[in-house]
């Protein structure tokens, strides 16, 4: 009896906890109230940042004509190529590993300086990459060939002054065809973008939720077969551990009505 | 930002709320994944992975954002949890205000539902004794509730049943009432209450084990039918 009175107490206060939606409003602007408090604080104490900006000026002046200045960026220089080169940490599997970029980089320049002797073991080399996981190494090569042309008239892709850090090519890359998926209006902009992504980035960090993201752009195009081909693996748990998994298969159960 | 893109960057796999086309959020049980959804609702997913960037920007618009998405799932676990609508409010303002903050920690795999759960535990052990607190001086200064009321019956039993529970959840140490608020009162799968509450599942199970003990004593002595 006590069991079946802690089961009707539990229902009971499940069913007679939903939020008011007026309380819920009335936080809201609670919230941002105090974030806007918060901007305003910091903004106070800018009347202090000009006197340190003027201190810090003035000591990188002193420090110029008195020549200490070139030692300090040696030695600022110095600690960065230390850092360069010290060995990557480990991440996890689902997060390509990585060689030594400096090194790559270097080979492809080397590459592009001397197309005839090095060109087609950087190829091959890129190619067996393309075949294994090493997406970091892999992206410095193929987005440096794909950077040139755009592949697609209606999304133009990340400028080309992308930075050089590979990863950071790829955020930014996947901000662009993120921001065409956030204007509803324009899935099929939106999807060639995310279709040069993946083309770029296959193996990238990103690469689970662009192909995500595309599935999704599918689905509001109508092209239902492609995008239940495209939900297929996420609903079956097999991308990254179950990503998505469960918003992939209410997906197919509407596609399914 | 950029520099640091790696770390952070990658913690971005998420399954951000639900919402339909207005931006209202769908509400969902836990564990029913086939709810009543308009492939348009579905479609207007959110971007999940710019949603945390600019929350880790500290960009106010994307706490608004989260907010709009999450909110009611939040308040309503708040409710549950401390047991009165003033304190949940409460609860609720503190866990989006820190999220600028706490977001950095956010790992990836997870859900910013959860984790926005997750900050209200590591948050409401204040709360949870205000409310309490309250709850013990109007019982001490006002009059027994009556069983008679205006509302249907049914209502007011249920009603009279919830408060009652809620007084019983006052008696238990805090990671046993929570354990049993997010295993039972919101039936989240020991997994999740275990990623929620940064505790092992067994540990888990063993507290929702002694909170229903203390809970049925506590109960049957109230005297409820």
């Amino acid at each position: 009896m006590s069991d079946d009175l802690l089961d009707r107490a539990t229902r009971a206060l499940r069913e007679t906890s939903e939020p008011d939606p007026i309380a819920v409003q009335r936080t809201r602007r609670r919230v941002l109230e105090s974030l806007e408090a918060r901007e305003r604080r910091r903004f106070r104490l800018l009347p202090w940042f000009w006197p340190l900006a003027a201190l810090l000026f003035g000591t990188t002046a002193w420090a110029a004509t008195t020549g200490r200045l070139d030692s300090w960026v040696a030695g600022w220089r110095d600690a960065e190529t230390a850092e360069a080169t010290r060995p990557m940490p480990s991440t996890p599997e689902s997060v390509r590993t990585r060689s030594p970029e400096p090194s790559r980089e270097s080979e492809g320049a080397a590459a592009a300086e001397n197309p005839s002797a090095d060109a087609p073991a950087t190829e091959s080399t890129s190619e067996l990459d393309a075949r294994s996981s090493v997406a970091a190494t892999r992206d410095s090569s193929s987005t440096r060939r794909e950077r040139v042309p755009p592949r697609s008239n209606s999304s133009v892709g990340p400028s080309n002054d992308a930075p050089a850090d590979p990863r950071a090519r790829e955020l930014a890359a996947f901000r662009h065809a993120n921001a065409l998926h956030a204007d509803r209006g324009q899935p099929s902009r939106a999807l060639e973008a995310w279709n040069d992504f993946l083309r770029a980035h296959p193996n990238g960090i990103f690469a689970a939720e662009a192909r995500y993201n595309r599935a999704l752009c599918l689905v509001r195009l109508g092209r239902k077969d492609e995008a239940r081909r495209a939900l297929a693996p996420f609903a079956a748990g097999q991308v990254e551990g179950g990503y998505r998994e469960d918003d992939a298969r209410a997906l197919l159960d509407v596609l399914s009505d | 930002m950029i520099g640091e893109s790696t770390a952070s960057a990658r913690t971005i796999f998420l399954n951000a709320g639900l919402a339909s086309g207005n931006g209202d959020p769908v509400r969902m049980d836990a564990r029913d994944t086939t709810a009543s959804l308009s492939v348009a609702a579905v479609t207007a997913l959110p971007a999940p992975i710019s949603l945390v960037l600019r929350l880790q920007a500290g960009e106010s618009k994307a706490v608004a954002e989260a907010y709009q998405l999450h909110a009611e799932a939040i308040f309503a676990f708040a409710r549950r949890l401390v047991g009165d609508e003033a304190t949940a409010e409460d609860l609720v303002h503190e866990v989006f205000v820190t999220l600028p903050r706490a977001i950095r920690r956010f790992e990836e795999n997870a859900s910013l539902r959860t984790f926005l759960i997750s900050i209200a535990v590591n948050h409401a052990r204040h709360f949870v004794r205000a409310a309490a607190r309250r709850r013990a001086a109007m019982d001490r200064f006002s009059r027994q509730e009556s069983a008679a009321s205006a509302t249907p019956e049914d209502e007011a039993a249920r009603t009279k049943l919830a408060s009652a529970l809620t007084r019983a959840l006052d008696t238990l140490p805090l990671d046993q009432r929570v354990a049993f608020v997010l295993t039972e009162v919101e039936e989240r799968s020991s997994r999740e209450v275990a990623e929620i509450v940064g505790a092992p599942e067994s540990t888990v199970r063993t507290r929702v084990f002694h909170a229903k003990r203390k809970l049925r004593e506590v109960l049957a002595k109230g005297g409820l039918p």
